[in-house]
């Protein structure tokens, strides 16, 4: 804490007042001294006196915030006049105070400053970290396919465009989505992801909009909805597919809008958020055939990207597998240097139809159980061709017949997810959870 | 150990805080009075008289080989910037002062209580003397040395170090 004061008694007062508290405290007669004191050392709260001799306090706050403009500058005067306080806060002043103040009101204000300080420190660190959390860069491709993708994601991550990414399961749709936003002007707010694919029908309102305390049997409280949520960022629809046309309707009104109101209440409630969709399916077919609505449609695909499947950029995929063992190696803290040139060139042949997912669950398994320095062909979990239906009478896993059984019913289906857990005698939500643990293609 | 008085009428309560204060701080304490002119430290626009200057004073015209000093008085003192104090105390250093001034029932219009008086009176002195001591605010609502801008907090707060404060006054 810094003291600035001509008088020599209100200095040292204040600075004995202070040392009992704990806090490290220096004082300055004149303007001068004070501005070489903040030069030298680092202050968070300065008193100050605004009727000095040469120049005055208010004069003297300017050039202090020129030098740390998130010091805490608590003006001092005998005679408050309206202007002077105004003109102090305006200048950017955390409060003023006239002398003689409340000891109790000192001693709070000081401590509300402080706690101030700690607080703009803290959220600047925070958003440096929210900055460094997902750069584009960290989208690994060097493919003509996926540069084209990070162009667009850069270019679109300035505006407020609602974006619809297009692309196989496993291809990086939600990577995509969050690089969108924490590249946009809303990255401070949340980002809200609503899987529409595991959300039961009759919960889906509830999720979205939220009830107010009583709106149905269990509603004790009122909640917020995730649009709610995402006021000020962005809320991400994975799988919009598969939403049902009741909660099509609803969100077509709250996409044009933007107010809704919580269910069983009839405040209405207004958010600002950025929308972001993905889509593993034909949007365009399912339009076609009527199972989703035109209007949501082009209300929703404002700005397409569509990501290519990881075979369709098969020359990224040792640049993926290196990104992938050294992410995990230093996870798992084993220190494997990368994949032998064999094994790299069989990963290369591969179909991967669960695309990047498929391919960053096959690392992690060889880095759990390989031997470093080097993954072998042994350590990955498909050293034969898996994919060939096993007749020799082997006893395999049961996930492995489940992830095999699943897939058989997808192909029969045509990826057609409802009709495939119509055939299991399953819910869909379920098929979906299967999908994405065995990563499987539709 | 010194208690000083400066316009103190209180007798048989500068002899009782002598007792408390030989018993908590182990130490023989002697009460002299003190003939500063008073006038010299009075603001005729506040009417109040100024702590820092008295301590200074105490500081510099003092000749005693007692290692703590506490002038304890019955003028309401202030600090230039706050309205009032009820105690000063140099860090880590020789002099402290209290006054009973806004510690005394009757200056808030209700009855005479001597005997609150002089707990309030106990609990300011081992608060400005522990600061003598080095000792800081403590956060402990309960000790001793928590920071105390109303007579409620004082009456709240025991006349007892908290176990952290103690380690310390006792490592002094």
């Amino acid at each position: 804490m810094l003291i600035v004061d001509d008088e020599r008694s209100v200095r040292e007062s204040l600075r004995h007042w202070f040392l009992p508290e704990g806090y490290r405290v220096e004082t300055a007669a004149e303007a001068v001294e004070a501005l070489d004191k903040l030069r030298d050392s680092s202050f968070d709260i300065v008193l100050l006196d605004i009727k000095m001799p040469g120049m005055d306090g208010i004069e003297l706050q300017q050039r202090m915030k020129e030098i740390d403009s998130q010091l805490a500058i608590i003006i001092m005067t005998a005679y408050a006049t309206v202007d002077t306080a105004v003109l102090a806060l305006k200048q950017g002043a955390y409060d003023y105070i006239t002398k003689p103040v409340d000891p109790d009101d000192l001693s709070r204000l000081i401590r509300n400053a402080a706690v101030q300080r700690r607080l703009i420190s803290e959220n600047l660190s925070l958003k440096e970290e929210i900055r460094s959390l997902i750069a584009v860069d960290q989208i690994v491709g060097e493919s003509r396919q996926m540069q084209e993708v990070l162009k667009l994601i850069q270019t679109v991550a300035q505006t407020d465009v609602t974006v619809m990414v297009q692309g196989a399961s496993g291809t990086g749709k939600e990577l995509v989505a969050r690089a969108i936003h924490f590249n946009s002007r809303r990255r401070f707010f949340p980002l809200i992801t609503i899987n529409c694919g595991a959300m039961a029908g009759t919960l889906v309102e509830s999720e979205l909009f939220g009830h107010e305390k009583g709106a149905f049997t269990g509603a004790q409280y009122r909640r917020k909805g995730r649009l709610e949520l995402a006021h000020k960022g962005a809320i991400f629809f994975d799988e919009i597919g598969n939403i049902g046309t009741k909660t099509q309707m609803d969100l077509l009104r709250v996409i044009e809008t933007k107010r809704f109101t919580r269910l069983g209440g009839n405040q209405v409630v207004e958010a600002d958020f950025r929308i972001i969709s993905a889509t593993n399916r034909n949007l365009e077919d399912a339009v076609k055939d009527g199972t989703f609505r035109e209007d949501l449609y082009y209300r929703l695909n404002v700005f397409n990207i569509q990501l290519p499947t990881l075979k369709e950029r098969a020359s990224d995929i040792p640049l993926l597998v290196n990104h992938f063992v050294g992410k995990f190696a230093t996870a798992m803290n084993k220190p494997f240097m990368g994949v032998d040139p064999q094994t790299m060139e069989w990963l290369r042949r591969q179909p991967w139809p669960g695309n990047v997912r498929e391919l960053q669950n096959a690392i992690e398994r060889a880095v759990v159980v390989g031997k470093p320095p080097l993954i072998t062909v042994e350590d990955l979990p498909y050293p034969v061709d898996w994919r060939a239906p096993s007749d020799t009478g082997e006893v395999l896993p049961l996930a492995e017949i489940e992830k095999r059984h699943i897939q058989l019913a997808l192909n029969k289906t045509g990826g057609n997810v409802s009709l495939a857990a119509q055939l299991l005698e399953v819910d869909r939500a379920t098929v979906y959870n299967k999908i994405k643990k065995y990563c499987l293609g539709y | 150990m010194l208690l000083v008085t400066i316009e103190f009428t209180g007798e048989r309560e500068i002899e009782r805080l002598r007792d408390q204060l030989e018993a908590r701080f182990l130490t023989k304490v002697n009460v002299s009075r003190s003939d500063f002119d008073c006038r010299d430290f009075l603001d005729l626009h506040r009417n109040q008289y100024s702590s820092s200057a008295i301590i200074e004073r105490l500081e510099q015209h003092l000749t005693t080989a007692a290692s703590k000093v506490l002038a304890v008085t019955g003028l309401d003192l202030y600090i230039p910037v706050l309205t009032f104090v009820f105690g000063e105390a140099r860090l880590n250093g020789q002099c402290a002062i209290v006054s009973s001034y806004r510690l005394d029932s009757k200056f808030y219009g209700l009855p005479d209580n001597p005997a609150l008086l002089q707990e309030r009176l106990l609990k300011e002195a081992i608060h400005e003397l522990g600061h003598t001591y080095g000792l800081f605010h403590c956060h402990n609502p309960e000790c001793v040395m928590k920071s105390s801008t109303y007579v409620e907090e004082i009456d709240f707060k025991s006349s007892r170090f908290c176990d952290k404060c103690w380690d310390k006054l006792v490592k002094c």
